[in-house]
């Protein structure tokens, strides 16, 4: 019995040592986000967080316009490129992670696949594929609904009228010559 | 007794106004200024300055704020070969610091204003369109459609219903 405990005891050690918060109880992590800081120098890690900052203050909603200060730039580091590549690597990290949806409110969840980040009725927002969504329109009428999703496939895009399959996209248009689906230009042609 | 309330109300008002005032508190967006590092150089502050301005003057302010703020990076600084005097005589409130006599600091100054100049036009288009996002209202990218003035108003920063609805359900923070 005590052989049994102790097995299942040590599982549950080996288990919860793979446990993310523990395995990452050593990375430093920018205040309020899930946002990594990476690791580097001190003087990049410092350009790094005052990039991150100036751009989810400036991208941010009114929610982390009050977390953050807004703009920062050390202006005595100026001349160190060390901490200039650091903010710059900030500013762009942190821009593609302030306008997606990755660290939001935690009530996100009910609004499960708007990436815009735009706040919306829920009883629009929520209605998934069925209610309103492609599932509810014909499967038949070209075009529409889940028929729709396939046009790229059968129509090579939208606007197009040839599929993919049947025309050819280097010199779709037709045989006077016509590049990359150029149209025919009468003009051009002299006619 | 209600007007005593009254100008004791207003004067709270215009003080709490006035006390976050940057130069450009006349103009839309006049607050994003107060956010140009303090501790910069005068030639660092003057082309973060510019820099923001020139931002905001972009699209993605939108024609209303265009109409405002417009592209202001100095070309005399940004010259490969500048003219002290021109710039010490055109700038002589805002780079009155500079000592004049040493070219170093000259250069200093100078090298700040063109570095930080896009820093300041970044920060401040960002900040700019996240503004308008979180009133639903997107500028359109030029020639995609033509400028709707009834989606665009400056009053629309108080609707409750932009990116920054903070209701429990409404969707996103």
């Amino acid at each position: 019995m005590m052989k049994i405990k102790f097995l299942i005891f040590t599982l549950l050690i080996l288990n919860l040592n793979s446990c993310k918060w523990i395995s990452d109880a050593g990375t430093p992590f920018y205040s309020m986000t899930g946002i990594k800081v990476p690791p580097g120098t001190p003087t990049f890690q410092k350009g790094f967080r005052d990039g991150c900052e100036t751009v989810t203050y400036a991208r941010g909603n009114p929610l982390y316009r009050t977390l953050y200060k807004g703009y920062r730039f050390d202006p005595k580091m100026i001349g160190n490129s060390e901490y200039r590549f650091g903010h710059s690597r900030g500013v762009s990290f942190c821009f593609m992670q302030v306008i997606t949806n990755v660290h939001s409110s935690a009530d996100n969840f009910l609004n499960y696949y708007d990436p815009t980040m735009a706040a919306q009725d829920y009883n629009t927002v929520g209605d998934g594929l069925f209610d309103g969504g492609v599932f509810s329109q014909s499967i038949t009428t070209p075009g529409n609904g889940i028929n729709g999703i396939f046009d790229v496939l059968q129509k090579g895009g939208g606007g197009t009228t040839d599929s993919a399959f049947t025309g050819n996209p280097l010199w779709a248009g037709g045989s006077v010559g016509q590049f990359f689906g150029q149209s025919y230009s009468g003009t051009y042609y002299g006619q | 007794m209600v007007n005593k309330i009254f100008k004791i109300v207003t004067f709270l008002i215009f003080s709490l106004v006035l006390s976050s005032c940057s130069n450009y508190w006349y103009k839309p967006m006049g607050w994003v200024f107060n956010h140009v590092p303090k501790e910069g150089s005068p030639g660092f502050k003057l082309g973060w300055i510019h820099g923001c301005e020139s931002g905001l003057g972009t699209q993605f302010g939108g024609a209303i704020y265009q109409s405002f703020y417009s592209w202001k990076r100095d070309p005399d600084i940004a010259s490969a070969n500048p003219d002290y005097n021109l710039i010490r005589k055109r700038y002589k409130k805002e780079l009155k610091e500079v000592n004049w006599r040493d070219i170093k600091d000259i250069k200093r100054n100078l090298s700040d204003y063109n570095t930080i100049f896009w820093g300041g036009h970044y920060f401040c288009r960002q900040v700019i369109i996240g503004t308008l996002h979180t009133a639903d209202m997107a500028p359109p990218v030029a020639d995609e459609e033509r400028f709707n003035p009834m989606a665009h108003s400056l009053g629309n920063i108080f609707k409750m219903t932009g990116r920054g609805d903070t209701r429990i359900g409404t969707g996103l923070w």
